[in-house]
């Protein structure tokens, strides 16, 4: 079990870690930015940045991709560590000027602002991290989104910058994103990804109107789990709130004084359903849902 | 399995549980601090019924639809005697949980990683305060409940419960 030593002080490392990893979990902050832990890692955004002793000079290396082999010794709060930290954080806030969230990170970093000039249109609001496109390949099975030009011209887009029909819809690169620049925006029946232009089918809470999901992230999802969550899918969708209130339905309906007997035991419930409460209410298999007759 | 179970006849909506809820997983004692500095929020809702308000919080089903559902594996059960729990740090945000849920309690809230990078969004759910739990005490909804309409305990004790409840019911009436 090799030793990483990290400003000075000694860690135990698994062989394969990385010196994120390491890091981490003794409670040394390195800043990140295109780190996912339910991804693979990428070096993208190289905030990350630390330096290595390579016997005899020092190496400034990303920390969240660099595999622990032997023992290794680490410097993150070096002053040429830091120095390059914060020239890596000033050249990503010239591209996304606005985001709060890069801000926030910069503040801590100590970087005030950036001396670079604004980027080109087409990158503005994006570090090309990548996350965005690594969480719809890697862990949606989507794809819907790629690196699109080269060199001042990269940027993240739909295939010919057209609505996407391979997009579910689910918003996981909006959820992803360190910069905050993809949002989800609800229209009457569809719901849009910008700022990738791509619209799908939006599914409204079939007793509120709330906006619950895509209709493509409920096939997808039927696919995923077992019968009992397929035959449920299958029916009407319900926001987060009406879900709740139903099933305060089913558990206080044989409650005494909240309505008795039979016409607790069968209570129709606006909206057309019908809920039937078994003797032991504590119990979600006692209860059957279905249609009004 | 010990779980939270709910007395709907006892709870008077005072939603005392949905505060404790959230400072219990905040990472500071202070519940000004927790709720409106750090925008902690409760794993628990009160909801209303008829005449009557119960709280209601992760089931840990046993075939847990958002554990078959999770693309990346951030929510999980161990073994069948520990509750489900989400990794926030592995969640993606893709809300496939939120829509499989049948019981609407698990929900998407802006979320800070354990590095303090400020990030992405992140599901939460209750976690049967398993942080409490090693400390040998209760989750904190049940211990701030002050007419102890929540309360810890296995499925079966509270069967029992009931059993007896009812037994006492047939032989003496109603008012026992």
């Amino acid at each position: 079990m090799p030793t990483v030593t990290i400003d000075e002080k000694p860690y135990r490392a698994d062989v394969g870690e990385t010196i994120l990893e390491v890091a981490q979990r003794n409670g040394i902050w390195i800043p990140t930015l295109c780190h996912h832990q339910a991804l693979e890692p990428y070096a993208a955004c190289r905030i990350c940045v630390v330096e290595i002793d390579r016997g005899g000079w020092w190496q400034v290396v990303t920390s969240c991709n660099y595999p622990i082999r032997r023992a290794l010794t680490v410097r993150v709060n070096s002053e040429r560590a830091i120095r390059a930290r914060r020239g890596v954080m000033e050249l990503l806030l010239a591209r996304c000027p606005e985001s709060p969230q890069l801000r926030r990170l910069a503040n801590r970093m100590g970087v005030e602002g950036t001396p670079y000039p604004h980027i080109a249109a087409a990158q503005e609001n994006c570090i090309l991290c990548n996350l965005c496109v690594r969480v719809c390949s890697e862990r949606i099975g989507a794809s819907a989104i790629s690196m699109v030009g080269r060199g001042g011209d990269r940027t993240v887009a739909t295939p010919f910058r057209m609505s996407s029909e391979d997009c579910i819809g689910c918003g996981a690169c909006a959820a992803v994103c360190p910069v905050g620049t993809i949002d989800l925006i609800f229209h009457e029946d569809e719901v849009e990804i910008s700022p990738f232009e791509t619209r799908v089918t939006l599914r409204r809470c079939a007793e509120c109107g709330r906006p619950v999901g895509s209709e493509l992230v409920n096939e997808v999802l039927a696919s995923r789990g077992g019968p009992t969550l397929v035959e449920m899918l299958a029916g009407d969708a319900y926001c987060l709130r009406c879900k709740r209130k139903k099933l305060a339905e089913r558990l206080t309906a044989a409650v005494p004084g909240n309505g008795s007997g039979r016409a607790a035991q069968e209570r129709s419930l606006p909206g057309g359903t019908n809920v039937q409460t078994g003797l032991h209410a504590g119990n979600p298999r006692s209860i059957r849902v279905g249609e009004a007759g | 399995m010990k779980r939270i179970v709910a007395d709907p006849s006892k709870c008077m909506a005072c939603r005392t549980c949905e505060l404790a809820c959230a400072l219990a997983h905040a990472d500071t004692e202070d519940l000004v601090e927790a709720i409106f500095e750090q925008g902690e929020k409760p794993r628990l809702y009160i909801e209303s019924a008829g005449t009557l308000a119960v709280p209601l919080q992760c089931r840990h089903c046993e075939d847990a639809p958002c554990v078959a559902v999770c693309p990346s594996k951030a929510l999980s059960r161990p073994s069948e005697a520990e509750p489900v729990l989400v990794d926030q740090q592995k969640c993606i945000g893709c809300a496939f949980c939120v829509q499989a849920c049948p019981f609407g309690v698990i929900r998407l809230v802006p979320y800070r990683g354990d590095d303090g990078a400020p990030k992405r969004l992140a599901v939460i759910k209750c976690d049967l305060c398993v942080r409490r739990q090693a400390e040998g005490r209760q989750p904190a909804c049940v211990t701030a409940c002050p007419v102890a309409a929540l309360e810890f305990k296995e499925v079966e004790e509270d069967s029992a419960g009931k059993r007896s409840r009812l037994a006492l019911e047939i032989v003496y009436g109603k008012e026992m």
